[in-house]
């Protein structure tokens, strides 16, 4: 079970690092904003912490409510090993994506994006959803699967709340004081 | 709506004296009408939406907008590497001019810079001695007012101007822009090109989408998934329709007394064509020094006439 939990919460920071680069950019038009970059990473990876920790309740609370808990856990790991699978295999394709990128050719940076990161960002809703379908057929009880789509459906809008956040109170937390890109 | 009708909204919203270049009020209800008449619904909406003074546009808002639209704009140009694009092609162009003894300084203008993000850029990474000059002109004074803050900020080494590239005090050596050439379309297309026909004007380079099959829905794509602005979406994917195809920019840049053609569509020996396709002039002394100076990529080079 542990493992599970693990290699999830891993993904989950994973996604909520991308997710603040992805909130970030486009905001800062200076030329060297790898400070900026970093900041925005931290500023993903501290808002999936939040995230983590509203699932973790979820879970507890999914298990507080079961009638059998043992059991309970058991079909949270089945779940979790059925998610586990869809999103090991989105991380995969984007960190070789990222590992492509970093052949220092103006070509094969491009066709990263046009063919990696353009429609990886576009397919992560549905990556998301994808996994939970999968996660659902193995057909836990009805109070786990509201507990996975509960998550789920908070995953799926993180990148809209990042940059909803940023929106609203602007990108001075993602820079040093002394520099407004 | 046929491509030859779509109009930009960021077109619409601003306007100046052509003689002054100074900043004229814009009537919303002209410019929703303007598009209606297109059958641009959804810019019309967009435009609708815009606050507004007595039916006047609100500057301050539209200015605030444009920068904004101009930073979500940067990223896509971060994304593809056009400042490393641009710095390859330059590069020989330089040294064209060294081999041919054009003596310096080498003045390289962007042309419509908006925020100067290929000037700064080349500020930043181009290395170039003195005897190069980077200047950025629009008719924007506050994207131009943002370009040199931002240069500013960085100690970059430019300078940006509220000018017309082809008035300027010292003209060009070499000119640039990037996705300006498809807003002057006819006669203005011709009269663009003319006015690159100054002797100290050696070379000239244009990108701007490239039109195919893949270019609307690539640019529908990437401006879905990367612009937060509705007007940049909405102006991104116009922009990809209306480009012109590279018979339309060698049949007029030919009018000028420039070696033209075109220049990296396709990657690599591939038959995949790029998003941006590059129209290149270059003096016809200059022509053999230059093809010399691209060294391997000088497959990308079209036939120059």
């Amino acid at each position: 079970m542990i493992e599970t939990l693990i290699v999830l919460y891993l993904l989950a920071c994973l996604d909520a690092i991308f997710s603040g680069i992805c909130a970030a950019s486009g905001r800062n038009a200076l030329i060297h904003k790898h400070a900026y970059y970093a900041r925005s990473m931290l500023y993903g990876f501290a808002w999936g912490q939040v995230a983590c920790l509203v699932a973790l309740l979820i879970l507890l609370g999914t298990v507080g409510l079961a009638s059998d808990f043992q059991q309970a856990i058991d079909e949270m790991v089945s779940v979790g090993q059925r998610l586990e699978v869809v999103y090991v295999c989105y991380a995969a394709v984007v960190l070789f994506t990222f590992a492509v990128r970093t052949i220092p050719t103006v070509d094969v940076r491009s066709i990263t994006s046009v063919v990696g990161f353009g429609p990886l960002t576009l397919l992560r809703p549905y990556v998301i959803v994808a996994g939970l379908a999968w996660g659902l057929a193995a057909q836990p009880s009805l109070t786990v699967a509201g507990a996975a789509i509960l998550i789920a459906g908070m995953m799926v809008p993180f990148r809209m709340w990042l940059n909803f956040m940023l929106d609203t109170h602007g990108i001075s937390l993602l820079q040093p004081k002394t520099v407004s890109g | 709506m046929n491509n030859s009708e779509l109009l930009e909204i960021s077109d619409l919203i601003v306007g100046y004296d052509a003689a002054t270049m100074q900043r004229r009020p814009v009537e919303k209800g002209v410019v929703i009408e303007k598009l209606r008449s297109v059958g641009d619904i959804s810019a019309a909406r967009i435009v609708a939406a815009m606050p507004d003074q007595n039916g006047v546009l609100d500057s301050d808002y539209v200015d605030r907008l444009l920068v904004r639209v101009h930073c979500e704009m940067q990223r896509l140009s971060e994304e593809f590497q056009h400042g490393r694009r641009i710095l390859q092609l330059l590069t020989s162009m330089l040294t064209a001019l060294k081999d041919c003894g054009v003596p310096p300084p080498y003045r390289i203008v962007d042309i419509g810079c908006g925020t100067g993000y290929v000037i700064r850029w080349l500020a930043a990474h181009g290395k170039f001695g003195p005897e190069v000059h980077l200047l950025g002109v629009d008719f924007n004074r506050v994207l131009i007012d943002e370009a040199g803050r931002l240069a500013a900020l960085e100690r970059l080494g430019c300078r940006f101007e509220v000018a017309n590239a082809f008035a300027l005090e010292q003209p060009a050596t070499i000119l640039l822009s990037t996705g300006v050439v498809h807003h002057f379309r006819d006669e203005g297309l011709m009269w663009f090109f003319r006015q690159h026909d100054r002797a100290v004007t050696r070379a000239f380079a244009h990108f701007d989408f490239q039109p195919n099959l893949f270019a609307r829905p690539g640019a529908w794509l990437f401006h879905y998934i990367r612009m937060r602005e509705p007007l940049s979406r909405h102006d991104g994917v116009v922009s990809a329709r209306r480009a012109h195809p590279a018979e339309t920019l060698l049949a007029a840049a030919r009018q000028t007394s420039f070696a033209c053609g075109m220049y990296s569509r396709r990657v690599c020996y591939l038959p995949i064509p790029r998003v941006f396709h590059t129209l290149l002039g270059v003096r016809w002394e200059l022509v053999e020094a230059f093809r010399n100076a691209l060294g391997r990529r000088v497959h990308r080079l079209e036939a120059l006439h």
